[in-house]
This record gives C-alpha cells, sequence and structure tokens, in this order.
C-alpha cells in the first residue's frame, strides 16, 4: 500500500513542473445497471446499481511526452438485499447502500522515442485479436474495445518490423479501491508484423498475493489479412504454471479461430466477425457485427455467443457520441437458454467531458 | 562493321533500358520525396457523376511511413502505413485496426492508392515497353495490385492498375505542380475502370511544411496519440 501511495505520489510531483503548459478538463459519468434475477425465496428479484464519477483534472502534451491527470470522486449505490426470518417468516429486505470513493479516473505518462517507448500510471491499451474473446490480452475479456484503463508500466523497443513489449501490472481494483493489490502481473510479447502477416508471442507471469501462489501463462497468434479484406486469426493460451502445479489438462487452454471482414461505404462501417472458441474444457462459437452509422456518431454492435452444452447468450450495445463530449452507451445482455438465476442486464452509461 | 552495328543497338536497348528504369524512379522518388519528415495540407474530392464533394486532410509522410488524418462528414479518422501494414483508427476507438492496402479510404481512392510510402519497395520493372512506358510487377503478394503499366504524359504520370487476372481495375493520373517551393505530385485522380465508374477521387496539395516527430509514433499503438496534432 505504501508503495502505491509513493508511486501516485512521485506520478503528481512529475506533473508539476508541468503545469504551464496544460490543458485542464473535467467530466462526470454516471453508469445506471439493473439485473433482472429470477424470483427466489434467498435472492433479490433485481439489483438496481448507480456509479456517478466527478473528475477535474489536466493533460500535458508535447512531441513525445504526454502526461494524464485526473483525479475523481465516485459515488456508488445499490440495492443492498438482506434475508430474515421472523416467526418462520422469510422476509427479503432492500435497503438503499452509498458509498463515496476516490481513485484516479486517469494518471499516467508516455514517452516516446525513437526506438522505445515508455508508459506508465493508469491508462486503456489493448493487443491480440479477439471481438468477443481477447485471450492475448493480460487484461479483463471484453466484447469489442471496450477496455478499462488498467495501472501498468511497458516499455516497448521497436526493431522494424518487431516489437518487444515489457510490462508489468498490479490489480487495479484494489488500487482503486486504494487497497493492497491481489495480485502482480508481468509479460513479455514479440510482436512481428507485416502488411499482411501478424504474429504474436507472450509469456505472463502472476503472483497473487492472498493465495501466495505462481501463475505462468504461455500465448501464441496468427492473423493473415487478404488483399480482399478478409481477416482470419488464430491464437492459443496455455496455463503453464496454475497456482503452483505444472497444467497437463485440456482445461488449461483458452483458444479461439476468428473471421472477419471490414466492409466501408460512404463512411459507415460493416463488419461481421465468426468466432469458434475453446474455453474451459468446451467448445462455443460466436456470431456478432458491428455497424458504424451517421459518421460514427452511432455505432451499434450486436454478438450471439452459442454452445450446445454451454450458453447461449445475445449482447448488444449501442453507442453515442457527439463532439466528441458527450458520450452515451447502452448494454443489454439476456441469457437466452440458462439455468441461471439471471434473466437480463441492462446498463447506462452517459459521460460529459469538457 | 558488323561487330559495330550489334554494339550500338546493344548500346542503344541498353540506354533505352536504363531511361525506362529512370522512368520509375524518377516516378518512385517523386511520389516519395526526398525523404524529409512533411506535412501536407490538401483535399480529398469525389467526384460522383460530375457532383463534387471536398473533405480537408492532412498527411505526415517519410520514407518509412505515411500518416494521413481525413476528416469527412465530421468523422476524424487516422489511416497509418508503415512496414509492418496499414493501420485505421477512429476518434472514439481505443485502438488501431490493421488492414488492407485495399480498404477504400474515400471514393475510388484506396490506402495503397494515396499513402503507398515506398514504390520501389512495392513494385518492380518486369517489361520494358518503350522510353515512356514499362510494365511493373508486384514484389509481394500483399501490395494491392498485381501488376501496373506507368507512362511519362506532358503534366507527369499515369498508372494503369492490373488485378491478378490482367484487367485494368484503376488508372491513376499524377500532375507534378509546384506547392510550397516544393516539386511534388500536386494532384492525383483515381478513376475506377470496372466498379463503380461514376466515382472519380482527386487528392490535391495545397502546402507542405517540415515537421519533426518521434519515428515511434508511427507505430499502430502510439499513433492515436497524433490525433492531437492535427486538432485545435
Amino acid at each position: 500500500m505504501k508503495y502505491i501511495k509513493l508511486t501516485l505520489l512521485f506520478l503528481l510531483l512529475l506533473c508539476i513542473p508541468l503545469y504551464a503548459s496544460i490543458t485542464p478538463n473535467f467530466g462526470i459519468e454516471t453508469d445506471f445497471t439493473y439485473i433482472d434475477l429470477k424470483d427466489s425465496e434467498f435472492a433479490p428479484n433485481n439489483i438496481f446499481s448507480n456509479e456517478t464519477s466527478f473528475y477535474a483534472g489536466f493533460e500535458y502534451l508535447s512531441f513525445n511526452l504526454y502526461v494524464s491527470v485526473k483525479p475523481a470522486f465516485k459515488i456508488y449505490t445499490t440495492n443492498n438485499f438482506s434475508v430474515k426470518f421472523e416467526n418462520g417468516d422469510i422476509i427479503k429486505n432492500n435497503k438503499a447502500l452509498a458509498k463515496i470513493t476516490f481513485f484516479f479516473g486517469d494518471i499516467y505518462f508516455s514517452y516516446v522515442g525513437n526506438n522505445f517507448a515508455l508508459y506508465f500510471g493508469k491508462r486503456i491499451f489493448h493487443f491480440g485479436e479477439g471481438f468477443n474473446r481477447q485471450y492475448m490480452f493480460i487484461g479483463d475479456s471484453v466484447l469489442n474495445d471496450n477496455y478499462n484503463a488498467l495501472y501498468n508500466a511497458q516499455v516497448n523497443i521497436y526493431q522494424g518490423n518487431i516489437t518487444h513489449g515489457l510490462g508489468l501490472m498490479p490489480d487495479t481494483d484494489s488500487i482503486d479501491k486504494l487497497e493492497e493489490p491481489l495480485y502482480y502481473l508481468g509479460w513479455y510479447s514479440i510482436n512481428y508484423s507485416t502488411s499482411s502477416l501478424g504474429l504474436l508471442g507472450i509469456a505472463e507471469y502472476e503472483y497473487n498475493v492472498a493465495d501466495n501462489n505462481n501463475n505462468l501463462k504461455l500465448g501464441f497468434e496468427t492473423s493473415y489479412i487478404f488483399n480482399t479484406g478478409i481477416k482470419v486469426y488464430g491464437n492459443i493460451l496455455y496455463d503453464l504454471i496454475n497456482q503452483n502445479n505444472i497444467g497437463s489438462s485440456t482445461s488449461n487452454i483458452n483458444s479461439q479461430i476468428g473471421i472477419n471482414y471490414t466492409w466501408l461505404y460512404d463512411n459507415h462501417m460493416l463488419m461481421p466477425v465468426v468466432e469458434y472458441f475453446y474455453e474451459d474444457s468446451h467448445s462455443f462459437y460466436s456470431i456478432a457485427i458491428y455497424a458504424s452509422f451517421f459518421d460514427s456518431l452511432f455505432s451499434l454492435t450486436a454478438s450471439f455467443v452459442h454452445s450446445p452444452n454451454y450458453k447461449m447468450h445475445f449482447i448488444t450495445m449501442a453507442t453515442l457520441n457527439i463532439d466528441d463530449q458527450f458520450n452515451m452507451s447502452f448494454t443489454y445482455n439476456t441469457p437466452l437458454n440458462t439455468s441461471d438465476e439471471l434473466l437480463n442486464i441492462f446498463e447506462l452509461s452517459l459521460e460529459y467531458n469538457y | 562493321m558488323y561487330k559495330i552495328i550489334v554494339i550500338l543497338i546493344f548500346s542503344f536497348i541498353s540506354i533505352q533500358g536504363l531511361f525506362s528504369q529512370n522512368l520509375f524512379l524518377e516516378f518512385a522518388n517523386m511520389y516519395t520525396g526526398d525523404n524529409k519528415q512533411i506535412k501536407i495540407s490538401g483535399s480529398l474530392i469525389n467526384i460522383k457523376d460530375g457532383v463534387k464533394s471536398p473533405d480537408p486532410f492532412e498527411m505526415i509522410k517519410s520514407k518509412d511511413y505515411t500518416l494521413l488524418y481525413f476528416t469527412a462528414k465530421n468523422t476524424k479518422s487516422l489511416f497509418l502505413a508503415n512496414n509492418q501494414g496499414f493501420f485505421i483508427q477512429g476518434k472514439n476507438q481505443k485502438s488501431a485496426m490493421k488492414i488492407s492496402g485495399n480498404y477504400t479510404v474515400t471514393g475510388s481512392a484506396n490506402t495503397s492508392d494515396v499513402m503507398s510510402f515506398d514504390y520501389l519497395k512495392d513494385y518492380e520493372v518486369k517489361n520494358i515497353i518503350s522510353d515512356d512506358e514499362v510494365y511493373l510487377k508486384r514484389i509481394r503478394r500483399d501490395v494491392a495490385y498485381n501488376e501496373a503499366i506507368l507512362k511519362r504524359a506532358s503534366f507527369g504520370y499515369t498508372i494503369d492498375f492490373l488485378d491478378n487476372s490482367g484487367k485494368e481495375v484503376k488508372r491513376g493520373i499524377y500532375k507534378i505542380g509546384v506547392v510550397s517551393g516544393q516539386k511534388a505530385f500536386s494532384r492525383m485522380e483515381f478513376h475506377n475502370l470496372i466498379i463503380n465508374k461514376n466515382i472519380i477521387t482527386v487528392y490535391t496539395m495545397t502546402k507542405i511544411e517540415s515537421v519533426n516527430i518521434s519515428i515511434s509514433f508511427f507505430r499502430s499503438e502510439n499513433m492515436g496519440r497524433l490525433f492531437t496534432l492535427f486538432e485545435d
């Protein structure tokens, strides 16, 4: 914890000499989530929560150096569910719960040199292929381009068509709660790219603080873009060491193959994607479509995931962006065929930045 | 006497070959520029059935990469071409997406038409037809067009691009002019010859200036940062 505070303090101090040429900015973001559940005696019928955060920060940009600091307060409210037994009756109780926390929406700097780039702080980044799942990425797998900002330090070294990446990442959720990270992750990646071929190899090591165990994953990905615009890709991630055990079963493998086509007409983009996955000893497929209309102000993502003996999900996500200042996104997720308690999830996010 | 005639004929063919090789070198060097990092401002104009619709663009290029900032109908996009391929990143996208060289930037102009940074790495001379005409063949399979016929014209050059079956699919017209005191292709036209023949895309250059930006920005993971260079 001490090191986290010192690191955050170091980042703040680093920014002080830059105050003369900074761009101040502020913003507000509010996310509503409604989770609809099956009727049950011991669970709520629904969970409604809201997260609202305000930040006031600044950005500094020169040709090589970029610094962004956005300290923020977050107010979190939800209906807190509890069950009581009184005179043989079950009494369900929903009580509003509110919390205020301090966190950094954004705090990082990057320096781009002639043959290297250095990134440090909390930022959005990504590597690897995958529309519905991203196995090669060290962060959470999300639906298409919906990545969260993560604390990390990374150096990229450039050698012609090759990029070497070396990174370190603590558990961002814990730091946002000003708690000790539950895990630390380090990785080395090597990427080779030409105008048609892409190759990526990665080794990622994770140390789990709470359980005091070690994990090591090895991954490899290849992708190819044809002149027609069709892209095919495949990757495999293997848990070589899982909780101190050297893995040997197929449940230690996550793998996917995918094909997509990007079609652009008069500034409207349409991208159909078909992906086939192998995960946790079972396989499933996904059919998705990404469409961007009205000159990127509005985009729509629809994804259908199905496995005969696993699950069937339908997810739609609509986003609206006006003048790079106002963003709105609406996500609907429903498991179409499942024995889970979950029926529907609705998420609405509104964001204003200045 | 016989030997002299043979030597003269051989010399003539060699010199003609040299000139024709020079034709490709001249074109490639004019397209790439003088290896310095420059920023170009101009417009990409789509002419559909005779109706013009211009959109402004800005471009940073050198012998190793081309970065295009293009705003069409409020869409802000960065296109990057480097030795790792072609990439696109929209203003609202969080990471760059790799695309093919055939990707349409606008109208009848695709990424390789307006963003090829080194023709000498893409094509080689296959046949010399005359002093003013050479047949080019792509060096790598991932170059957008299989073959091309380069011709010298009074205003500059023309290229007919051919697909795998040998059909002419596009004509590029390259006009030489002086922009900001530099000789360059101040106007390029791209005419579809098979599909969408009613659309012509014209690239016009209005300003060239020197810039100095670290080469590492012209990698896909860093290109998103360059939006700020083109905005107020």
